[in-house]
C-alpha cells in the first residue's frame, strides 16, 4: 500500500505534532478492512480491533445513534459578475430566509464562503484570494442560473448569506443546480477527484450535509446486522455536518458554525429508554454528539419539575433544531456515553470535542500506538471507538 | 396470453381502504416520462402520493409534470417533481437519491421502470456485441441495484419501504433475439429475490413483476408489427398495479408473472379474501 505521510506542522494543544498516515486517494470507497481503535474512557486502556467487529465492543441494550444526512456536492464554480472573476463558492449551512418563495424543496438560502479561482487541488491555505464582495453581488453559474449575496459579514468578508434565484418555472432549481453542477467538497491531500458516490455514508438519506459525516464511511449493513443481533439498537437523527476548513485561520476560528439537526421523537424515546435501563448511548460521529448534547441542554432548560409523573422525562429536545453548542474538554456529557469517530488531526475542533470523552494524555497515548501499527488518518482512514 | 387489468381508477373509489395507501406516500419512479412509469406516476400523484420521476430528457419529464399540474388544477392529487438523470450512470445515482429525498422528504416506494431494450431491430445473441449486453446490464440490473442501495438506508432506518423492479416474460422464457434484455431481466429477478430475503425482516419488501405486454414505445421497438388489440394499455396496467402493490407487501412471493398478479387481484376482488395467495406459489418461478 502506497501511504503518504503528512507532517502536521501546526502546534497542537494536545502535544507534539503527529506525522499522519493518510490513506491513498484511490481507496475512497468503503473498506471492509477498516481498523477500530477501541479506547475505554474510564480506564484509559485501549486495544486494536476491526470495524466489522464493532459488535464485540458493545453490549446488549446499547444504542448507536447514527446520522442519516446525505452529503451535498457543495462546491460550486461561479463567475462573480461585478468583477468578472472566476470563484469557488462553498456552501456551509442551509439558512431560512425571510422569503415567501422558499420551500423545503427549494432550499434557496445558504451561508457560503467564497474562494478565489481554482478548486480543491490547491491546498486551502494556498488558494488565491477571492474578489471583494458586497451585498447585492450576483454570482452566475455555468447553467446561467444565479445566486445573490444577500449580506456579507463585516468581520469576515469571505462569509456571506447567499440566496439562489427564484426558479423561473415551478420546479426545484436550487437543489437541481447544486446536484447538476456542484462538486463534493474535498481537500488537497486526496489527489484524485472524489465523486458524490464516495461521500455518502451507509445511512445517507437527507441531503443536508456539506461534508460527509465520515465516521460511518466504512460501516456495512452486515456490521449493523451484527449489532442488532447482539441487541444493540440503531436509531437515526439528521445532522447537517458543516465544512471543516475555510482556508482562513480567522474564519476557521468561527467553526463549527451552528448546524441544523432533526431529532425524531422515536430516537429521543430510545435514548431515554436506553439510559434508564443502564444501556449506553454511542454517537456515530462528532456531529451527532453535538446535536444530542445541544438537545439535552435545551431539554434541561425547558424541564419543569416533574411532580409524581409515572412517565420518564425525555432527555433530549426533539424536532428541527439549531445546534450551536461548541463542545470542549470542559463540557459535561449529558446523554452521550461514547463516540464512534475517525482519527483526527491534532489541532482540529474535532479533537477539542473528544476532550469531553477522554483526557488529552490518554488519547495521545492511544493515537501514538495506533500510528505505530499503521492506522490511517482523515475521512477515509480507520475508526476510533471511545466508550 | 394477455389479460387486461381492471380499468377502474383508484382515485375515484374513495371508500376502498387501499385508496389511502398511496396518500402521502413518497414515490420515486424511474423511466417516468413514458410508458408504464409515466402512467404509474400520474396514477400515484392522482391518488395523493408525492411523486418524483426520473428520466433522461427534459421534454418528456416536463410533459408529465404538466399533465400532473392539470390534474391538480382539476382538484385531483399532487404535483409531480422531475429529476433529469440517467439511471445507467453510476455517478448520477446519489444525485438522483439526494434530489428525490430533498424534494419528497424521503423515499417510501422506489419503482424502477427505466429500461433499455437493446439495439433494435433485435438481433440474435450470436450477432449481439458483448458491449450491448453490458449496456443492458448497466441500465436494467445495476442501475436499479445502485438506486435501491441509495434509497434503502432511509427505509431500513424507518423499518418500512417497498422496492419494485420490472420483470418480463422474456426473463423466464427463451425468445430468440431477446438475449441482452432477457439476461438482464432474469438477473434482476434473482437480485430482487436475494435483496428481499436480506431486508424483509427489517420491514422492507422487494418485488419483481411482469406487467405483461403493453402498448408502449419499447414494445413497438421490439415487435413493430404487434397487434395493438392484444396489448394492454399502460394506463390500465398502472391502475391494476396501484391496487396490487399494497397487497404484495404482505405476500411471501418476490417475483410475479403477468398472470399471477392479475389473478391475485381478481380472486381477491371476487372472493373478498386473500386466500388466492397460494396461486402464486408453484406457478412460474
Amino acid at each position: 500500500m502506497n501511504l503518504e505521510t503528512v507532517s502536521n506542522v501546526k502546534s497542537m494543544a494536545f502535544g507534539d505534532a503527529l506525522p499522519l498516515h493518510v490513506p491513498p486517494a484511490t481507496t475512497s470507497s468503503r473498506r471492509s478492512d477498516a481498523r477500530l481503535l477501541v479506547l475505554d474512557r474510564h480506564s484509559g486502556q485501549f486495544h486494536h480491533s476491526s470495524l466489522d467487529r464493532l459488535a464485540d465492543a458493545l453490549r446488549p441494550g446499547d444504542l448507536l445513534v447514527v446520522n442519516d444526512a446525505a452529503t451535498l456536492p457543495a462546491s460550486l464554480q461561479a463567475i462573480h459578475e461585478a468583477s468578472g472573476a472566476a470563484v469557488e463558492l462553498r456552501l456551509m449551512a442551509c439558512l431560512e430566509l425571510p422569503s415567501d418563495t422558499q420551500t423545503p424543496q427549494e432550499p434557496r438560502g445558504w451561508q457560503a464562503v467564497i474562494f478565489g479561482a481554482g478548486d480543491w487541488r490547491t491546498k486551502t491555505e494556498h488558494r488565491a484570494a477571492p474578489p471583494a464582495i458586497m451585498a447585492g453581488d450576483v454570482f452566475r453559474f455555468a447553467s446561467g442560473y444565479t445566486a445573490t449575496a444577500v449580506s456579507v459579514r463585516p468581520d469576515a468578508p469571505r462569509l456571506m448569506v447567499l440566496e439562489f434565484a427564484p426558479c423561473p418555472h415551478a420546479g426545484a432549481c436550487t437543489l437541481h443546480e447544486i446536484y447538476q453542477n456542484g462538486r463534493p467538497i474535498q481537500y488537497a491531500y486526496h489527489r484524485e477527484a472524489l465523486e458524490l458516490w464516495d461521500h455518502q455514508t451507509l445511512f445517507a438519506a437527507s441531503p443536508v450535509a456539506l461534508e460527509p459525516p465520515s465516521s460511518a464511511i466504512h460501516l456495512s449493513w452486515g456490521t449493523v446486522g451484527a449489532l442488532r443481533a447482539k441487541g444493540v439498537s440503531v436509531a437515526p437523527i439528521t445532522h447537517a455536518t458543516g465544512i471543516s476548513s475555510t482556508g482562513d485561520p480567522a474564519l476557521d476560528g468561527l467553526l463549527p458554525l451552528p448546524e441544523q439537526s432533526y431529532i425524531p421523537v422515536k430516537t429521543a424515546e430510545l435514548i431515554t429508554q436506553t439510559r434508564s435501563r443502564g444501556g449506553r448511548v454511542i454517537a456515530q460521529g462528532t456531529g451527532v454528539v453535538r446535536a444530542l448534547e445541544d438537545a439535552a441542554l435545551a431539554q434541561e432548560r425547558a424541564d419543569t419539575i416533574a411532580s409524581g409523573s409515572a412517565h420518564l422525562t425525555r432527555l433530549v429536545a426533539t424536532g428541527v433544531r439549531i445546534a450551536s453548542l461548541k463542545l470542549s474538554p470542559s463540557h459535561r456529557l449529558r446523554v452521550v456515553d461514547g463516540i464512534l469517530t475517525g482519527m483526527h488531526e491534532a489541532d482540529s475542533s474535532h479533537l477539542q470535542l473528544l476532550g469531553a470523552f477522554v483526557s488529552r494524555e490518554t488519547l495521545l497515548r492511544a493515537y501514538t500506538d495506533a500510528l505505530q501499527v499503521g492506522y490511517l488518518w482523515h475521512e477515509y482512514g480507520d475508526v476510533n471507538l471511545i466508550l | 396470453m394477455n389479460t387486461n387489468a381492471t380499468s377502474e381508477s383508484l382515485s375515484t373509489n374513495s371508500t376502498c381502504p387501499l385508496a389511502t395507501f398511496w396518500q402521502g406516500k413518497r414515490v420515486l419512479i424511474t423511466g417516468g416520462s413514458q410508458g408504464l412509469g409515466r402512467a404509474l406516476a400520474l396514477e400515484a400523484a392522482a391518488a395523493g402520493a408525492q411523486v418524483a420521476i426520473v428520466a433522461r430528457h427534459a421534454d418528456g419529464l416536463n410533459a408529465v409534470v404538466e399533465k400532473a399540474r392539470a390534474q391538480v388544477q382539476a382538484g385531483i392529487g399532487l404535483p409531480i417533481h422531475p429529476i433529469q438523470a440517467d439511471v445507467a450512470d453510476k455517478l448520477a445515482i446519489y444525485r438522483i437519491a439526494g434530489e428525490a429525498v430533498g424534494l419528497l422528504g424521503g423515499v417510501d416506494i422506489l419503482i424502477n421502470c427505466a429500461g433499455y431494450l437493446g439495439v433494435t431491430p433485435l438481433r440474435l445473441l450470436l450477432d449481439t456485441d458483448c458491449e450491448d449486453i453490458e449496456i443492458a446490464l448497466q441500465a436494467n440490473l445495476l442501475g436499479p441495484f445502485r438506486l435501491a442501495k441509495a434509497v434503502i438506508p432511509g427505509m431500513l432506518l424507518r423499518q418500512e419501504g417497498l422496492i419494485v423492479n420490472l420483470s418480463s416474460d422474456a426473463a423466464v422464457n427463451a425468445y430468440p433475439t431477446w438475449g441482452g434484455y432477457s439476461t438482464s431481466k432474469a438477473a434482476l429477478d434473482q437480485l430482487s429475490r436475494i435483496l428481499d430475503v436480506e431486508v424483509r425482516a427489517q420491514g422492507v419488501r422487494v418485488v419483481a413483476l411482469d406487467p405483461g405486454d403493453m402498448d408502449t414505445a419499447m414494445l413497438r421497438a421490439a415487435i413493430p408489427d404487434a397487434d395493438p388489440a392484444t396489448l394492454n394499455r399502460p394506463e390500465d396496467v398502472a391502475k391494476g398495479l396501484m391496487r396490487f402493490l399494497p397487497r404484495a407487501i404482505g405476500l411471501d412471493t418476490v417475483r410475479f408473472s403477468g398472470s399471477e398478479w392479475r389473478h391475485l387481484l381478481e380472486a381477491e376482488q371476487g372472493a373478498g379474501t386473500q386466500g388466492a395467495s397460494e396461486h402464486a406459489e408453484g406457478a412460474l418461478s
